[in-house]
């Protein structure tokens, strides 16, 4: 294997890495943020 | 909740990822490298600007929270934490692999325990963690914030130490010199420079959106328990 694919591999293994883990970081935030504000809502209003 | 409403609630977070794509999009057409693989640069730097930012935030927090006792702080500062140690193991992940790429030549090394800058960010990465168990060994709200503040406080030297742990022992780690044509640093011009700093700008934005977030994500889920408890007593 060249040195070009691998480094190619690398810097895409990194880049997946960084993107899902600020995917990840970002949808439970806003997801979990949201679900909790809707079941408090809910019960409030009971 | 209407659509400028909604977009008002996460200007912070639209601004980051969009400034963070479009930046990629620079980096991998006028920011390249020789060799792509210093191409991690941008975001093993950004990651790493991002975990001592939240863990100097988290030392502000505990000191305003010990001050002031407002359980607010307590929150922004576990947060932080929660933001630091995510962004360290980036750090040291991104940083593991570009040392085999580079240094270790593909020889299938990915650590040195000799080198100081892996060492004492691993040793930073497993302290916050701590902290963030040690958060949630108490069941007395104000006793937790503020035995965690201290703590909190207690773990920063670490930061410092680990940033410059390159200065002051011998070190794979390369430095970042603006004077090209040094042995192991990493050679940049102005372009380079500008988009590893709109990268820090990004992901810091990223940090406060964050932070913000789950800061009231914790409050909810207290007034959750708070509500639960009350009708199962008043049951």
């Amino acid at each position: 294997m060249s040195l070009e694919s691998m480094d190619a591999g690398t810097l895409a293994v990194v880049l997946t890495i960084f993107w899902t883990v600020v995917a990840t970081l970002i949808i439970y935030t806003v997801v979990t943020t949201r679900n909790i504000k809707k079941r408090l809502d809910k019960l409030e209003s009971q | 909740m209407n659509a400028i409403t909604a977009l008002k609630k996460h200007a912070l977070l639209l601004a980051s990822v969009a400034i963070l794509g479009i930046n990629s999009a620079f980096i991998f057409t006028v920011g390249t490298f020789a060799r792509s693989v210093y191409e991690i640069f941008y975001y093993h730097v950004a990651s790493a600007w991002l975990c001592y930012f939240a863990f100097g935030m988290s030392v502000l927090f505990n000191f305003i929270l010990l001050k002031t006792n407002k359980t607010e702080y307590y929150y922004r500062a576990k947060n932080s934490v929660v933001v630091g140690v995510i962004f360290c193991g980036i750090t040291i992940v991104a940083g593991s692999l570009w040392f085999n790429a580079t240094s270790a030549g593909y020889t299938g090394v990915y650590w040195d325990w000799s080198d100081p800058r892996e060492t004492t960010t691993l040793v930073l990465f497993f302290a916050y963690f701590a902290y963030l168990l040690f958060t949630g060994m108490f069941k007395d709200a104000d006793k937790k914030a503020r035995l965690s503040a201290v703590l909190g406080i207690l773990l920063f030297p670490m930061v410092p130490l680990s940033y410059l742990s390159m200065f002051l022992f011998n070190t794979l780690h390369p430095l970042i010199n603006p004077n090209p044509g040094q042995p192991g640093n990493i050679y940049y011009n102005w372009v380079k420079l500008t988009l590893l700093m709109i990268n820090l700008v990004a992901i810091t934005l990223l940090y406060f959106y964050v932070v913000q977030q789950l800061s009231e994500l914790d409050k909810m889920k207290l007034r959750l328990e708070e509500i639960t408890k009350n009708r199962m007593d008043g049951a």
